[in-house]
Protein backbone atom coordinates (compact mmCIF):
# COMPACT_ATOMS: atom_id res chain seq x y z
CA UNK A 1 0.00 0.00 0.00
CA UNK A 2 1.54 3.67 -0.83
CA UNK A 3 2.40 5.97 1.53
CA UNK A 4 -0.26 7.82 -0.43
CA UNK A 5 -2.76 5.27 0.13
CA UNK A 6 -2.41 4.70 3.64
CA UNK A 7 -2.76 8.67 4.18
CA UNK A 8 -6.29 8.87 2.80
CA UNK A 9 -7.49 5.77 4.54
CA UNK A 10 -6.26 7.51 8.10
CA UNK A 11 -7.77 10.57 7.28
CA UNK A 12 -11.13 8.53 6.30
CA UNK A 13 -10.79 6.67 9.63
CA UNK A 14 -10.46 10.64 11.27
CA UNK A 15 -13.43 12.17 9.80
CA UNK A 16 -15.15 9.08 10.48
CA UNK A 17 -14.43 8.87 13.82
CA UNK A 18 -15.55 12.60 14.35
CA UNK A 19 -18.32 12.01 12.44
CA UNK A 20 -20.00 9.33 14.65
CA UNK A 21 -18.74 11.24 17.98
CA UNK A 22 -20.51 14.29 16.50
CA UNK A 23 -23.69 12.73 16.06
CA UNK A 24 -24.29 11.15 19.72
CA UNK A 25 -24.35 8.28 21.37
CA UNK A 26 -24.55 4.81 19.31
CA UNK A 27 -25.81 2.16 20.62
CA UNK A 28 -23.87 -1.22 21.48
CA UNK A 29 -23.57 -3.11 18.33
CA UNK A 30 -25.57 -6.12 18.02
CA UNK A 31 -23.47 -9.27 19.82
CA UNK A 32 -21.60 -11.24 17.22
CA UNK A 33 -23.42 -14.64 18.32
CA UNK A 34 -25.32 -16.94 16.87
CA UNK A 35 -28.22 -19.72 17.78
CA UNK A 36 -26.24 -23.01 19.31
CA UNK A 37 -26.13 -25.02 16.27
CA UNK A 38 -27.41 -28.45 15.90
CA UNK A 39 -25.56 -30.92 17.62
CA UNK A 40 -23.54 -32.96 15.36
CA UNK A 41 -23.98 -36.48 14.96
CA UNK A 42 -21.34 -39.25 12.85
CA UNK A 43 -18.72 -39.14 11.82
CA UNK A 44 -18.09 -36.02 9.31
CA UNK A 45 -20.45 -33.87 10.48
CA UNK A 46 -20.47 -30.29 10.16
CA UNK A 47 -19.68 -27.39 12.93
CA UNK A 48 -22.15 -25.20 11.69
CA UNK A 49 -20.93 -22.00 13.84
CA UNK A 50 -20.17 -18.91 11.21
CA UNK A 51 -16.58 -17.84 11.40
CA UNK A 52 -17.17 -14.07 10.86
CA UNK A 53 -20.45 -12.41 10.61
CA UNK A 54 -21.64 -8.64 8.34
CA UNK A 55 -20.53 -5.75 10.68
CA UNK A 56 -23.28 -3.57 11.95
CA UNK A 57 -24.61 -0.60 10.30
CA UNK A 58 -25.51 2.18 11.34
CA UNK A 59 -27.91 4.97 10.18
CA UNK A 60 -27.16 8.63 11.11
CA UNK A 61 -29.50 11.67 10.40
CA UNK A 62 -32.23 10.90 12.12
CA UNK A 63 -33.47 12.84 14.81
CA UNK A 64 -32.96 10.97 17.63
CA UNK A 65 -29.46 10.25 17.21
CA UNK A 66 -27.71 6.68 15.10
CA UNK A 67 -29.61 3.46 15.17
CA UNK A 68 -28.34 0.10 14.99
CA UNK A 69 -30.19 -1.58 11.84
CA UNK A 70 -31.74 -4.99 11.47
CA UNK A 71 -29.52 -7.54 9.75
CA UNK A 72 -31.40 -9.78 6.93
CA UNK A 73 -30.36 -11.56 4.34
CA UNK A 74 -26.55 -11.81 4.20
CA UNK A 75 -23.57 -14.29 2.57
CA UNK A 76 -20.26 -14.33 4.51
CA UNK A 77 -17.20 -15.98 4.33
CA UNK A 78 -19.29 -19.39 2.87
CA UNK A 79 -22.19 -18.86 5.10
CA UNK A 80 -25.59 -17.88 4.27
CA UNK A 81 -28.49 -16.41 5.65
CA UNK A 82 -31.71 -15.59 4.11
CA UNK A 83 -34.12 -13.38 5.84
CA UNK A 84 -37.57 -11.56 4.35
CA UNK A 85 -37.90 -7.66 4.35
CA UNK A 86 -37.57 -6.54 7.71
CA UNK A 87 -39.53 -3.45 8.96
CA UNK A 88 -36.45 -2.01 10.86
CA UNK A 89 -36.10 -1.13 14.07
CA UNK A 90 -38.33 1.61 15.43
CA UNK A 91 -37.52 5.08 16.74
CA UNK A 92 -36.14 6.80 13.86
CA UNK A 93 -37.37 9.88 12.32
CA UNK A 94 -36.53 12.56 10.11
CA UNK A 95 -37.49 15.62 7.97
CA UNK A 96 -37.94 15.04 4.34
CA UNK A 97 -35.40 14.69 2.13
CA UNK A 98 -32.69 14.88 4.67
CA UNK A 99 -29.38 13.77 4.44
CA UNK A 100 -29.09 10.41 5.70
CA UNK A 101 -25.62 8.28 5.95
CA UNK A 102 -25.03 4.48 7.32
CA UNK A 103 -21.79 3.77 8.59
CA UNK A 104 -20.17 0.12 9.44
CA UNK A 105 -18.41 -0.94 12.77
CA UNK A 106 -16.11 -2.70 12.51
CA UNK A 107 -15.51 -0.92 8.78
CA UNK A 108 -15.53 -3.72 6.07
CA UNK A 109 -13.74 -2.31 3.35
CA UNK A 110 -15.00 -1.13 0.08
CA UNK A 111 -18.60 -1.02 -0.60
CA UNK A 112 -21.50 -1.16 -3.46
CA UNK A 113 -24.44 -0.43 -2.35
CA UNK A 114 -28.17 0.64 -3.18
CA UNK A 115 -31.15 1.27 -0.94
CA UNK A 116 -34.97 0.68 -1.26
CA UNK A 117 -37.59 2.51 0.52
CA UNK A 118 -40.52 0.95 1.37
CA UNK A 119 -43.88 2.86 2.45
CA UNK A 120 -45.24 1.56 5.76
CA UNK A 121 -49.25 1.31 6.31
CA UNK A 122 -50.68 0.34 9.94
CA UNK A 123 -46.55 -0.78 10.60
CA UNK A 124 -46.60 -3.46 7.60
CA UNK A 125 -45.16 -2.36 4.23
CA UNK A 126 -47.47 -0.92 1.53
CA UNK A 127 -46.85 -0.76 -2.35
CA UNK A 128 -44.55 2.47 -2.55
CA UNK A 129 -41.31 1.66 -3.28
CA UNK A 130 -38.03 3.50 -4.95
CA UNK A 131 -35.03 1.96 -4.99
CA UNK A 132 -31.36 3.98 -6.18
CA UNK A 133 -29.13 2.73 -8.22
CA UNK A 134 -25.99 1.26 -7.21
CA UNK A 135 -23.21 3.32 -5.67
CA UNK A 136 -19.82 2.78 -4.72
CA UNK A 137 -17.81 3.88 -1.64
CA UNK A 138 -19.88 6.07 1.48
CA UNK A 139 -23.48 5.33 1.72
CA UNK A 140 -25.29 8.67 1.61
CA UNK A 141 -28.51 9.06 0.72
CA UNK A 142 -31.22 11.11 1.17
CA UNK A 143 -34.49 10.68 3.32
CA UNK A 144 -38.05 10.79 1.06
CA UNK A 145 -39.70 13.93 0.14
CA UNK A 146 -43.46 12.07 1.04
CA UNK A 147 -44.06 12.06 4.45
CA UNK A 148 -45.17 9.01 6.49
CA UNK A 149 -43.98 6.21 7.78
CA UNK A 150 -41.24 3.79 5.59
CA UNK A 151 -38.78 1.16 6.33
CA UNK A 152 -35.85 1.39 4.21
CA UNK A 153 -33.55 -1.24 3.08
CA UNK A 154 -29.85 -0.94 2.34
CA UNK A 155 -27.87 -3.67 0.05
CA UNK A 156 -24.47 -3.48 0.60
CA UNK A 157 -21.61 -5.95 -1.24
CA UNK A 158 -18.09 -5.85 0.31
CA UNK A 159 -16.44 -8.07 -2.40
CA UNK A 160 -16.40 -11.43 -3.05
CA UNK A 161 -18.48 -13.55 -0.83
CA UNK A 162 -19.58 -10.83 1.08
CA UNK A 163 -23.01 -9.13 1.05
CA UNK A 164 -25.91 -8.34 3.37
CA UNK A 165 -28.82 -5.96 3.70
CA UNK A 166 -30.46 -3.85 6.98
CA UNK A 167 -33.54 -2.34 7.50
CA UNK A 168 -34.63 0.47 9.79
CA UNK A 169 -38.29 1.62 9.91
CA UNK A 170 -37.77 5.93 9.72
CA UNK A 171 -40.99 8.26 10.28
CA UNK A 172 -40.51 11.33 7.92
CA UNK A 173 -42.63 14.15 9.32
CA UNK A 174 -42.84 17.67 8.22
CA UNK B 1 -50.17 -9.69 3.06
CA UNK B 2 -46.97 -10.76 4.09
CA UNK B 3 -43.85 -8.95 3.59
CA UNK B 4 -42.23 -11.15 0.99
CA UNK B 5 -45.58 -10.95 -1.35
CA UNK B 6 -45.20 -7.64 -1.97
CA UNK B 7 -44.30 -5.75 -5.51
CA UNK B 8 -40.62 -4.84 -3.39
CA UNK B 9 -39.72 -2.59 -5.81
CA UNK B 10 -41.68 -0.30 -8.34
CA UNK B 11 -40.09 1.12 -11.14
CA UNK B 12 -39.13 4.55 -10.17
CA UNK B 13 -40.99 7.31 -12.62
CA UNK B 14 -38.38 9.87 -13.83
CA UNK B 15 -35.42 7.43 -12.96
CA UNK B 16 -33.29 9.76 -13.38
CA UNK B 17 -34.90 12.32 -11.25
CA UNK B 18 -35.58 10.15 -8.36
CA UNK B 19 -32.29 8.89 -9.05
CA UNK B 20 -31.19 12.45 -7.92
CA UNK B 21 -33.52 13.06 -5.56
CA UNK B 22 -32.75 9.58 -3.31
CA UNK B 23 -29.08 9.10 -4.12
CA UNK B 24 -26.54 11.42 -2.44
CA UNK B 25 -22.89 9.42 -3.75
CA UNK B 26 -21.20 8.23 -7.10
CA UNK B 27 -24.02 6.41 -8.94
CA UNK B 28 -22.65 3.42 -11.38
CA UNK B 29 -24.71 1.94 -13.77
CA UNK B 30 -27.38 -0.59 -12.40
CA UNK B 31 -26.19 -4.25 -12.94
CA UNK B 32 -28.30 -6.99 -14.08
CA UNK B 33 -28.79 -9.92 -15.82
CA UNK B 34 -25.14 -10.86 -15.42
CA UNK B 35 -25.08 -14.18 -13.81
CA UNK B 36 -24.71 -14.70 -10.18
CA UNK B 37 -22.32 -13.53 -8.36
CA UNK B 38 -20.02 -16.11 -6.38
CA UNK B 39 -19.89 -16.82 -2.89
CA UNK B 40 -16.25 -18.18 -3.01
CA UNK B 41 -14.86 -20.63 -1.01
CA UNK B 42 -13.63 -22.93 -3.68
CA UNK B 43 -15.35 -25.06 -5.78
CA UNK B 44 -16.40 -28.46 -5.82
CA UNK B 45 -15.06 -31.15 -7.95
CA UNK B 46 -17.14 -31.57 -11.24
CA UNK B 47 -20.22 -33.95 -11.27
CA UNK B 48 -19.02 -34.82 -7.59
CA UNK B 49 -22.27 -36.12 -5.68
CA UNK B 50 -22.90 -34.64 -2.53
CA UNK B 51 -24.61 -36.64 -0.14
CA UNK B 52 -26.90 -35.41 2.54
CA UNK B 53 -29.01 -36.64 5.61
CA UNK B 54 -31.42 -35.48 7.84
CA UNK B 55 -30.92 -33.14 10.82
CA UNK B 56 -33.79 -32.57 13.58
CA UNK B 57 -36.16 -34.80 12.07
CA UNK B 58 -38.23 -32.88 9.62
CA UNK B 59 -41.53 -34.14 9.18
CA UNK B 60 -42.21 -36.50 5.94
CA UNK B 61 -43.82 -33.46 4.15
CA UNK B 62 -40.65 -31.54 5.15
CA UNK B 63 -38.49 -34.35 3.50
CA UNK B 64 -41.17 -34.89 0.44
CA UNK B 65 -40.42 -31.42 -0.28
CA UNK B 66 -36.60 -30.74 0.41
CA UNK B 67 -36.33 -34.01 -1.71
CA UNK B 68 -37.99 -32.29 -4.25
CA UNK B 69 -35.70 -29.18 -4.29
CA UNK B 70 -32.71 -31.71 -4.41
CA UNK B 71 -34.45 -33.32 -7.99
CA UNK B 72 -35.10 -30.03 -9.22
CA UNK B 73 -31.69 -28.74 -8.44
CA UNK B 74 -30.02 -31.63 -10.08
CA UNK B 75 -32.11 -31.37 -13.06
CA UNK B 76 -31.67 -27.95 -13.99
CA UNK B 77 -28.28 -27.23 -13.30
CA UNK B 78 -27.56 -27.74 -16.81
CA UNK B 79 -23.50 -27.88 -16.27
CA UNK B 80 -21.10 -30.24 -14.54
CA UNK B 81 -21.84 -28.59 -11.24
CA UNK B 82 -22.24 -31.69 -8.23
CA UNK B 83 -25.55 -33.27 -7.60
CA UNK B 84 -27.37 -33.90 -4.15
CA UNK B 85 -27.92 -37.67 -3.23
CA UNK B 86 -29.62 -38.52 0.39
CA UNK B 87 -27.43 -41.22 1.85
CA UNK B 88 -28.54 -41.62 5.51
CA UNK B 89 -24.79 -42.51 6.33
CA UNK B 90 -23.87 -38.65 4.16
CA UNK B 91 -21.17 -36.38 5.00
CA UNK B 92 -23.71 -33.49 4.81
CA UNK B 93 -26.40 -32.20 6.71
CA UNK B 94 -30.40 -30.61 5.74
CA UNK B 95 -31.57 -29.59 9.02
CA UNK B 96 -35.47 -28.59 9.68
CA UNK B 97 -36.20 -27.31 13.28
CA UNK B 98 -35.48 -25.12 16.49
CA UNK B 99 -32.01 -24.75 16.74
CA UNK B 100 -30.67 -23.12 13.88
CA UNK B 101 -27.53 -21.09 13.52
CA UNK B 102 -29.34 -18.75 10.54
CA UNK B 103 -29.49 -15.17 12.50
CA UNK B 104 -31.89 -13.79 14.22
CA UNK B 105 -33.60 -13.23 10.90
CA UNK B 106 -32.63 -16.00 8.67
CA UNK B 107 -35.74 -18.50 7.54
CA UNK B 108 -33.28 -20.47 6.55
CA UNK B 109 -29.30 -20.78 5.56
CA UNK B 110 -26.62 -22.45 4.49
CA UNK B 111 -22.69 -23.10 4.77
CA UNK B 112 -20.23 -24.83 2.54
CA UNK B 113 -17.21 -27.46 3.69
CA UNK B 114 -15.08 -27.74 -0.19
CA UNK B 115 -14.56 -29.99 -0.75
CA UNK B 116 -16.86 -33.01 0.66
CA UNK B 117 -19.77 -31.42 2.31
CA UNK B 118 -22.60 -28.08 3.60
CA UNK B 119 -24.97 -27.54 5.66
CA UNK B 120 -28.43 -26.41 5.12
CA UNK B 121 -31.07 -25.57 8.06
CA UNK B 122 -34.54 -24.51 7.42
CA UNK B 123 -36.31 -23.00 10.89
CA UNK B 124 -39.35 -24.12 11.98
CA UNK B 125 -43.16 -23.85 11.00
CA UNK B 126 -44.61 -21.36 13.02
CA UNK B 127 -41.45 -19.23 14.41
CA UNK B 128 -42.49 -15.99 15.26
CA UNK B 129 -40.64 -13.64 14.10
CA UNK B 130 -40.56 -9.69 14.53
CA UNK B 131 -42.02 -9.51 11.41
CA UNK B 132 -44.61 -12.05 11.16
CA UNK B 133 -44.81 -15.87 11.43
CA UNK B 134 -42.76 -18.41 9.51
CA UNK B 135 -45.32 -20.38 6.83
CA UNK B 136 -43.79 -23.19 4.77
CA UNK B 137 -46.35 -23.76 2.40
CA UNK B 138 -45.92 -27.60 2.49
CA UNK B 139 -46.99 -27.75 6.15
CA UNK B 140 -49.29 -24.49 6.53
CA UNK B 141 -51.64 -25.97 3.70
CA UNK B 142 -50.17 -22.87 1.63
CA UNK B 143 -51.72 -19.89 2.41
CA UNK B 144 -50.75 -16.99 0.87
CA UNK B 145 -47.48 -15.64 2.39
CA UNK B 146 -45.75 -18.99 2.78
CA UNK B 147 -42.81 -19.57 1.53
CA UNK B 148 -41.80 -22.53 -0.77
CA UNK B 149 -39.97 -25.20 0.72
CA UNK B 150 -38.89 -26.82 -2.13
CA UNK B 151 -38.11 -23.12 -3.87
CA UNK B 152 -36.26 -21.93 -0.88
CA UNK B 153 -34.28 -25.52 -0.99
CA UNK B 154 -33.26 -25.09 -4.68
CA UNK B 155 -32.21 -21.39 -3.77
CA UNK B 156 -29.96 -22.96 -0.38
CA UNK B 157 -28.25 -25.81 -2.98
CA UNK B 158 -27.93 -22.69 -5.11
CA UNK B 159 -25.89 -21.53 -2.76
CA UNK B 160 -24.03 -24.86 -1.82
CA UNK B 161 -22.44 -25.09 -5.40
CA UNK B 162 -20.83 -21.36 -5.06
CA UNK B 163 -23.91 -18.89 -6.54
CA UNK B 164 -24.36 -15.52 -4.34
CA UNK B 165 -27.22 -13.69 -4.90
CA UNK B 166 -28.54 -12.24 -7.88
CA UNK B 167 -28.81 -8.45 -8.20
CA UNK B 168 -31.99 -7.54 -10.32
CA UNK B 169 -32.56 -4.47 -12.24
CA UNK B 170 -34.18 -2.07 -10.25
CA UNK B 171 -37.64 -2.77 -11.29
CA UNK B 172 -37.13 -6.23 -10.88
CA UNK B 173 -38.20 -7.24 -14.68
CA UNK B 174 -35.12 -10.22 -14.26
CA UNK B 175 -36.10 -11.47 -10.81
CA UNK B 176 -37.16 -15.15 -12.24
CA UNK B 177 -33.82 -14.99 -14.23
CA UNK B 178 -32.74 -16.56 -10.80
CA UNK B 179 -33.71 -18.47 -8.28
CA UNK B 180 -30.57 -17.55 -5.82
CA UNK B 181 -32.23 -14.34 -4.61
CA UNK B 182 -31.62 -11.78 -1.60
CA UNK B 183 -35.26 -12.09 -0.85
CA UNK B 184 -37.53 -14.97 -2.16
CA UNK B 185 -41.12 -14.55 -2.59
CA UNK B 186 -44.16 -15.77 -0.96
CA UNK B 187 -46.94 -17.03 -2.42
CA UNK B 188 -48.42 -15.85 -5.17
CA UNK B 189 -45.75 -13.62 -6.41
CA UNK B 190 -44.51 -15.02 -9.13
CA UNK B 191 -41.52 -16.82 -8.89
CA UNK B 192 -42.52 -18.03 -5.29
CA UNK B 193 -42.45 -21.63 -6.48
CA UNK B 194 -39.97 -21.57 -9.04
CA UNK B 195 -38.45 -25.34 -9.56
CA UNK B 196 -35.59 -25.00 -11.50
CA UNK B 197 -32.89 -22.39 -11.90
CA UNK B 198 -32.82 -19.68 -13.44
CA UNK B 199 -31.17 -18.74 -16.45
CA UNK B 200 -28.54 -16.53 -14.56
CA UNK B 201 -27.95 -19.08 -11.78
CA UNK B 202 -26.83 -21.93 -14.55
CA UNK B 203 -24.39 -18.96 -16.03
CA UNK B 204 -22.45 -18.90 -13.18
CA UNK B 205 -22.67 -22.72 -12.70
CA UNK B 206 -21.39 -23.31 -16.56
CA UNK B 207 -18.58 -20.40 -15.97
CA UNK B 208 -17.61 -22.22 -13.06
CA UNK B 209 -17.91 -26.03 -13.45
CA UNK B 210 -18.53 -26.20 -17.62
CA UNK B 211 -21.19 -27.14 -19.63
CA UNK B 212 -22.06 -30.95 -19.69
CA UNK B 213 -21.01 -31.71 -23.05
CA UNK B 214 -20.28 -29.57 -26.43
CA UNK B 215 -23.84 -30.17 -27.45
CA UNK B 216 -25.45 -28.60 -24.55
CA UNK B 217 -26.65 -25.01 -24.84
CA UNK B 218 -25.19 -22.08 -22.89
CA UNK B 219 -27.59 -19.80 -21.04
CA UNK B 220 -28.73 -16.84 -22.54
CA UNK B 221 -27.52 -15.26 -19.42
CA UNK B 222 -24.21 -15.25 -20.45
CA UNK B 223 -22.33 -13.86 -23.59
CA UNK B 224 -20.29 -16.15 -24.66
CA UNK B 225 -17.19 -15.23 -27.56
CA UNK B 226 -16.46 -17.94 -30.46
CA UNK B 227 -13.89 -18.54 -33.33
CA UNK B 228 -14.52 -20.97 -36.07
CA UNK B 229 -11.56 -22.24 -38.07
CA UNK B 230 -11.61 -23.13 -41.46
CA UNK B 231 -9.58 -25.43 -43.87
CA UNK B 232 -10.28 -26.56 -47.52
CA UNK B 233 -9.30 -29.91 -48.54
CA UNK B 234 -7.44 -28.13 -51.66
CA UNK B 235 -6.76 -24.60 -51.93
CA UNK B 236 -5.67 -25.01 -56.19
CA UNK B 237 -8.20 -26.98 -58.25
CA UNK B 238 -9.59 -26.83 -62.05
CA UNK B 239 -12.76 -25.98 -62.54
CA UNK B 240 -15.60 -28.04 -61.68
CA UNK B 241 -13.59 -29.86 -58.93
CA UNK B 242 -15.37 -31.11 -55.23
CA UNK B 243 -13.66 -29.12 -52.51
CA UNK B 244 -14.34 -30.29 -48.83
CA UNK B 245 -14.53 -27.51 -46.36
CA UNK B 246 -14.19 -28.22 -42.72
CA UNK B 247 -14.73 -25.43 -40.14
CA UNK B 248 -14.48 -26.15 -36.14
CA UNK B 249 -16.48 -23.93 -33.84
CA UNK B 250 -14.85 -23.73 -30.03
CA UNK B 251 -16.23 -20.80 -27.32
CA UNK B 252 -13.97 -18.92 -26.51
CA UNK B 253 -14.67 -17.47 -22.93
CA UNK B 254 -12.95 -17.09 -19.67
CA UNK B 255 -11.78 -20.05 -17.39
CA UNK B 256 -14.37 -23.14 -17.76
CA UNK B 257 -15.64 -21.97 -21.09
CA UNK B 258 -12.54 -21.16 -23.53
CA UNK B 259 -11.93 -23.15 -25.92
CA UNK B 260 -14.93 -25.60 -25.46
CA UNK B 261 -15.74 -27.23 -28.67
CA UNK B 262 -19.26 -26.47 -29.80
CA UNK B 263 -21.22 -29.36 -31.54
CA UNK B 264 -25.11 -28.82 -33.23
CA UNK B 265 -25.29 -25.91 -33.56
CA UNK B 266 -25.86 -23.88 -37.34
CA UNK B 267 -22.33 -23.06 -39.30
CA UNK B 268 -22.73 -21.72 -42.85
CA UNK B 269 -20.18 -21.48 -45.92
CA UNK B 270 -19.99 -18.45 -47.35
CA UNK B 271 -18.07 -16.72 -50.21
CA UNK B 272 -17.21 -13.50 -51.51
CA UNK B 273 -18.52 -11.74 -54.36
CA UNK B 274 -17.82 -7.94 -55.01
CA UNK B 275 -16.81 -7.66 -51.34
CA UNK B 276 -19.54 -9.44 -50.14
CA UNK B 277 -20.67 -12.53 -48.65
CA UNK B 278 -23.23 -14.75 -49.73
CA UNK B 279 -24.06 -18.20 -48.19
CA UNK B 280 -23.24 -21.60 -50.20
CA UNK B 281 -24.54 -24.07 -48.03
CA UNK B 282 -25.16 -25.18 -44.45
CA UNK B 283 -22.32 -27.35 -43.42
CA UNK B 284 -23.33 -30.65 -41.84
CA UNK B 285 -21.67 -31.97 -38.86
CA UNK B 286 -18.39 -33.12 -39.08
CA UNK B 287 -16.46 -36.65 -38.12
CA UNK B 288 -15.57 -35.03 -34.83
CA UNK B 289 -16.87 -32.43 -31.88
CA UNK B 290 -17.17 -29.38 -32.93
CA UNK B 291 -16.38 -29.86 -36.76
CA UNK B 292 -18.61 -29.09 -39.31
CA UNK B 293 -18.01 -30.12 -43.19
CA UNK B 294 -19.61 -29.69 -46.73
CA UNK B 295 -17.97 -30.15 -50.13
CA UNK B 296 -19.32 -28.13 -53.28
CA UNK B 297 -17.97 -27.56 -56.73
CA UNK B 298 -16.11 -24.82 -57.56
CA UNK B 299 -15.89 -23.11 -61.24
CA UNK B 300 -14.02 -19.95 -60.02
CA UNK B 301 -11.69 -18.87 -57.96
CA UNK B 302 -13.36 -17.39 -54.86
CA UNK B 303 -12.86 -16.55 -51.18
CA UNK B 304 -14.24 -18.34 -48.78
CA UNK B 305 -15.48 -18.41 -45.23
CA UNK B 306 -17.17 -20.21 -42.24
CA UNK B 307 -20.13 -18.21 -40.55
CA UNK B 308 -21.67 -19.08 -36.95
CA UNK B 309 -24.49 -16.47 -36.14
CA UNK B 310 -25.28 -15.71 -33.18
CA UNK B 311 -28.27 -18.49 -31.91
CA UNK B 312 -31.31 -16.49 -30.43
CA UNK B 313 -31.68 -18.90 -27.55
CA UNK B 314 -28.59 -19.67 -26.57
CA UNK B 315 -25.32 -17.41 -25.13
CA UNK B 316 -23.06 -17.99 -27.79
CA UNK B 317 -21.82 -14.81 -29.94
CA UNK B 318 -20.97 -14.82 -33.69
CA UNK B 319 -17.65 -15.59 -35.47
CA UNK B 320 -16.81 -15.72 -39.11
CA UNK B 321 -13.72 -17.76 -39.72
CA UNK B 322 -10.62 -16.26 -41.84
CA UNK B 323 -10.98 -16.29 -45.26
CA UNK B 324 -9.45 -19.37 -47.33
CA UNK B 325 -9.05 -18.66 -51.10
CA UNK B 326 -9.73 -21.11 -53.41
CA UNK B 327 -8.03 -20.79 -56.96
CA UNK B 328 -9.70 -22.63 -60.19
CA UNK B 329 -7.53 -23.30 -62.90
CA UNK B 330 -9.32 -23.50 -66.54
CA UNK B 331 -12.20 -21.29 -65.45
CA UNK B 332 -15.54 -22.80 -67.00
CA UNK B 333 -16.95 -21.06 -70.34
CA UNK B 334 -19.26 -22.10 -72.61
CA UNK B 335 -22.70 -24.12 -72.58
CA UNK B 336 -20.30 -27.06 -70.44
CA UNK B 337 -20.46 -24.27 -67.58
CA UNK B 338 -23.87 -24.94 -64.89
CA UNK B 339 -26.07 -21.70 -65.49
CA UNK B 340 -26.46 -21.98 -61.34
CA UNK B 341 -24.23 -23.49 -58.52
CA UNK B 342 -24.22 -23.23 -55.61
CA UNK B 343 -21.16 -22.38 -55.45
CA UNK B 344 -20.61 -19.95 -58.18
CA UNK B 345 -24.14 -17.88 -57.91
Amino acid sequence: MSAHAVSVRVTVLAVLLVTLAACGPVPPPTPATEPTPPPASGPGAPTPIPDAQPPDAILSGLIEGNVVGDLGTYSWDGFVSDAPWLTGPAGGSTTPVRHLAVSFRPTPGDVTWHVEWVRLAGGRPGNTVTSTVPAFGPVRFDAPAATGDWSVGLFARFGAGRDAAWFWRVEVAP
Amino acid sequence: MSIRSLPRRLVVSAAGAAVALLVGGVLTPAAGHDPDPLLGGGLYDQNQVLTYRWGGGPPTAMRTAMNEGVADANASRKSRAPTFAYNAKGDSTVYYGTDVPCGVNGLACMRRWVPDSFGVWFRENGHRFDWGTLRWCELSGSPDGCYEVENVMLDELGHVLVLGHHENFANESDYEDAVVQALSRTKPKSGWNAHAFGRCDVATLQQQYDIPNSTSPYSTCLEVPTTLALSASKTTVAAGSMVTFTATLRTDGSGRLSNNLVTSRNVVLQHRLSGTWYDVATMAAGSSAGTYAVSVNVWASRDYRALFRKPPAEGLLASSSAAVSITVSGTCTGSACPQSTPADR
